[in-house]
């Protein structure tokens, strides 16, 4: 008897299970995100074939804006009018943690996914990969061009490095930090990049652009940027450095509280597939997966990343940026 | 003007108490409006670089009032403002004086190019500067070295005066725009008179002709000298790499600094009312100018004014207005016209690098169409309540003189002194179901009322000068005729401020349809705006895209201007 019972209510279980999957996903699905506009759309376009009832919506801004705009809206007590939320820079997440914005969810799809990209509790989940490298414009042979950080130092550069300032970009901030943390390098190295007269550009993608106006002729500047501007014809080269690579993994995460938290995971879940990684990797993007072929060798690059710790450099990021400021006398 | 103040009493007395009622509902019109649009979201800014959960606290206030580098930024932003204002007013004041009283040739198309630098998106405007004269690389410092064989960069554009420069190509217009109306408003017999009594062309001018459009200067030169303090984009792009912060340079920073903690806001907040204070001392100031003399130029008896034979001077000058227009209007213009047809930015200007493929994408991208659409409608809707509503307090303050006129005046022109970010971290702390469970927030309306509070002291401020020109003996003269307040208003008043008030509509209309700051963080997933789409363009590096959208909103702008010129029949467009 007692068996008959577990077994009709599992037959029950098993059921309803089957008729919650069955059920069609409607409804809408908000992304806030400071990616790029055209990669944004790449995902929308290929979630929507995938979901044709869900109408997925996006909300672009660069990353200091979008946190502003959530900071703003959850002034208060007030609701982030979003389901989820991707940024470029890690730091950022354990901010959102701490303010209880978010809500752990860990994706099926993590498995493919390695520990070190994820929150251990579930808050975050890196979507993207994006590293810090260095370009130069092409008047400057490949063989030349600087190959660590320790050869923007080469007084041969000297006044004629750009780099963003990081206070005014996010994944700056993280390079930068990641930099000072190390015992290698430390504040000195960055006295020793001022000593060799580096400048300071407001945005990412000023930066990008002034390397490829040849206004500098080196730039530090992001893979998947330069890659973009490359891509369109832009006078510009890039590559990884030999040694100390710093990656940051630009995390996807759920808002606490989100309207539409079904249709939040259905998004999380595509975007970390093979196939929303595909999307990511056919626009100039870096997968996070361990089972998506691209045209960078993550492995080899993993090979020689430097290690970073997160929980001191959320503690002192701060403290590291006041520290640059003073550097650079601003 | 207080001589007048017996007949209006008399006339007051005539329609009992009719009259009164009237303008008692416009003032509480008014303030009502203001307390709205203006005076709730500033006290949410205010309230939040005071107020620390619930209680007073002014050290954060302190600490930024006395960091080095805010003193720093806060001198560079008063030299640059006041630099930009001098010869901003006095270039505005002698192309509008040249074109609107000289015998010149060729008026109505350089009136036309005049404006042409206003409509375009500052950063692009700066980035054509940029390109032209960056001390490292410029094409034409590049093409100077070359030709007369220097040894480095002739001009860098990338220093204060630089910027001063740029900013003054751009802002310029708002006291030609002012000047060339008020001088089409003004009474020619008084300058006829003066040449009659023997003054000669240069007194004429001095003592007669600038005084009196005197008011239509000062609103000009207050516009420029507001925009000027809170703006963000040409020392971002020019000052940056050099190390030249203003105000609004370090308000971003602190702002984006936050990761996500409400204190960076509350720091950008406080800067923002340091902001604040400087604009309200350069209105006191200007009050305080103002207040010497009387300005009604507007008598009932005008006519078409003489225009003044240049005889040989002519030429001169017609040769100065082409060089200064091709310098400031059709160089830059020319140069985001070429980067929008090129492959990828930075590559060289050449034939082989040309392509029309960036149109193609723009018309192709999701949204274009939309955003063109948003633009369009707040832009013209933000700039028609403005005129009216600039309007109804510039007749309020300037001819009503209730009690509190001046705090009237002081609130309308504020929210333009605040950076776009903190008005719209303010508008959405105000409007998104806080107060009254009004929530306007992710629709089109929450851009519109931001837009309202931005733009309002630009209709207010052009509306106030032509009413100061005009004369109270006129709407007397209509009510002794017997004419109620409301047809004299309607009859006499509005028909004679016109020209003004459309101007001012264009003042609004022009920057709102490029407008990036305000909308980037009010925008819904399908309110974004064209300058929300052209921002985020060139945020992902696709420069000449963001040019050949740039370049379509120009064209946009230019056709409105001309079917609204054709359509009213009235020359005041652009």
């Amino acid at each position: 008897m007692k068996k008959a019972v577990a077994l009709f209510l599992a037959m029950v279980m098993v059921l309803s299970l089957a008729s919650i999957a069955s059920a069609e996903p409607s409804g809408k699905v908000m992304l806030y995100s400071s990616m790029q506009e055209a990669q944004l759309q790449a995902i929308e376009k290929a979630f929507e074939e995938k979901y044709p009832t869900v109408d997925m919506e996006y909300y672009y801004a660069g990353g200091g804006k979008l946190v502003t705009k959530m900071t703003t809206e959850a002034q208060d007590g007030g609701q982030i009018a979003s389901d989820l939320v991707w940024l470029g820079d890690p730091s950022d997440y354990e901010v959102f943690k701490a303010n209880g914005w978010l809500e752990p969810y860990i994706s099926p799809e993590t498995e493919h996914i390695a520990k070190e990209y994820m929150d251990p509790e579930g808050y975050y989940t890196a979507g993207r990969l994006v590293t810090m490298g260095i370009a130069w414009f092409i008047g400057v042979d490949e063989a030349d061009a600087p190959k660590t950080w320790n050869d923007l130092l080469d007084p041969k550069w000297k006044g004629q490095i750009i780099m963003t300032d990081p206070a005014q970009a996010s994944t700056t901030k993280y390079w930068m930090a990641a930099m000072m943390q190390s015992e290698k390098y430390g504040p000195e190295y960055f006295q020793k990049l001022r000593d060799n007269g580096v400048e300071l550009e407001s945005g990412t993608t000023a930066t990008h652009n002034r390397v490829a106006d040849a206004s500098y002729q080196v730039g530090i500047c992001l893979d998947y940027v330069s890659a973009n501007l490359i891509a369109e014809g832009s006078p510009m080269m890039f590559h990884y450095t030999t040694e100390d690579v710093i990656t940051m993994t630009s995390p996807i995460a759920m808002i606490k509280g989100c309207a539409n938290e079904e249709n939040a995971k259905l998004l999380m879940d595509f975007i970390l597939s093979k196939e929303g990684q595909e999307v990511l990797v056919e626009n100039n993007l870096v997968s996070v997966r361990d089972d998506v072929e691209m045209k960078v060798d993550t492995s080899a690059i993993a090979a020689i990343n430097m290690e970073v710790d997160y929980t001191e450099l959320g503690e002192n990021l701060q403290g590291y940026l006041d520290k640059f400021n003073e550097i650079f006398g601003k | 003007m207080k001589k007048y103040g017996g007949v209006s009493a008399e006339l007051a007395a005539v329609d009992g108490r009719k009259r009164l009622n009237m303008d008692k509902i416009m003032t509480a019109l008014c303030f009502v409006l203001l307390l709205i649009i203006v005076v709730v979201p500033i006290f949410m800014i205010i309230y939040n670089a005071f107020f620390f959960e619930g209680k007073l606290d002014v050290r954060m206030f302190v600490e930024q009032l006395t960091e080095p580098n805010n003193l720093g930024a806060m001198w560079n932003t008063l030299k640059i403002a006041a630099l930009t204002t001098v010869l901003g007013t006095i270039m505005g004041v002698f192309y509008a004086w040249l074109l609107g009283r000289s015998d010149i040739p060729a008026k109505g198309l350089m009136r036309a190019l005049f404006n042409i630098p206003y409509m375009f998106p500052p950063f692009l405007g700066a980035m054509a500067w940029d390109m032209m004269f960056n001390g490292r690389s410029g094409y034409i410092n590049k093409w100077l070295v070359q030709v007369f064989g220097l040894s480095s960069m002739p001009i860098n554009i990338n220093s204060v005066w630089g910027i001063v420069f740029v900013e003054v190509s751009y802002y310029f217009p708002f006291v030609f725009m002012q000047v060339v109306s008020a001088l089409e408003r003004m009474d020619p017999t008084l300058e006829e008179s003066a040449r009659i009594a023997g003054a000669k062309q240069r007194q004429v001018i001095w003592k007669i002709t600038l005084p009196l459009v005197k008011p239509a200067i000062s609103a000009g030169a207050l516009l420029i000298l507001t925009t000027s303090l809170a703006h963000f984009g040409v020392p971002a792009i020019l000052g940056y790499a050099k190390r030249i912060y203003t105000l609004p340079t370090r308000i971003y920073e602190v702002i984006y600094n936050s990761g996500g903690s409400f204190d960076g806001i509350r720091q950008g907040a406080a800067i923002s009312v340091m902001l604040v204070v400087v604009v309200a001392l350069a209105l006191i100031l200007q009050n305080r100018i103002l207040s010497a003399g009387s300005y009604d130029i507007i008598k009932g008896k005008s006519m078409r004014p003489t225009l003044i034979k240049l005889r040989g001077a002519k030429i001169p000058l017609l040769l100065l207005a082409i060089l200064t227009l091709v310098m400031i209007v059709i160089v830059p213009l020319v140069m985001i016209v070429l980067i929008s047809f090129l492959k990828a930015y930075g590559l060289p200007l050449e034939f082989k690098n040309f392509t029309f493929a960036q149109y193609e994408k723009v018309f192709s991208a999701n949204g274009t169409i939309a955003s063109i659409r948003n633009s369009l409608f707040v832009s013209i809707t933000a700039g028609i309540i403005c005129m009216f509503l600039g309007t109804l307090v510039a007749y309020v303050v300037q001819k009503i003189k209730p009690k509190g006129k001046g705090v009237l005046e002081v609130v309308s022109m504020l929210p333009y002194a605040i950076p776009g970010t903190v008005l719209s971290i303010g508008v959405i702390l105000a409007w998104s179901g806080r107060i009254a469970g009004i929530n306007l927030y992710n629709t089109i309306w929450i851009i519109l009322v931001a837009y309202l509070a931005r733009y309002l002291s630009f209709s207010m401020k052009t509306s106030s000068a032509a009413l100061l020109q005009v004369h109270s003996s006129l709407e007397e003269a209509a009510r002794v005729c017997g004419a109620s307040h409301t047809e004299s208003l309607a009859d006499i008043t509005l028909p004679l401020i016109r020209p003004a008030m459309v101007s001012g509509f264009f003042l609004i209309f022009l920057p709102a349809m490029r407008e990036v700051t305000t909308s980037i963080l009010l925008y819904g997933p399908y309110t974004r705006t064209l300058g929300v789409q052209i921002y985020s363009l060139r945020d992902a590096g696709m420069i000449p895209q963001a040019a050949a959208l740039a370049t379509v909103a120009i064209g946009i702008i230019i056709i409105l201007n001309t079917l609204v010129t054709k359509l009213t029949k009235d020359k005041k467009g652009v």
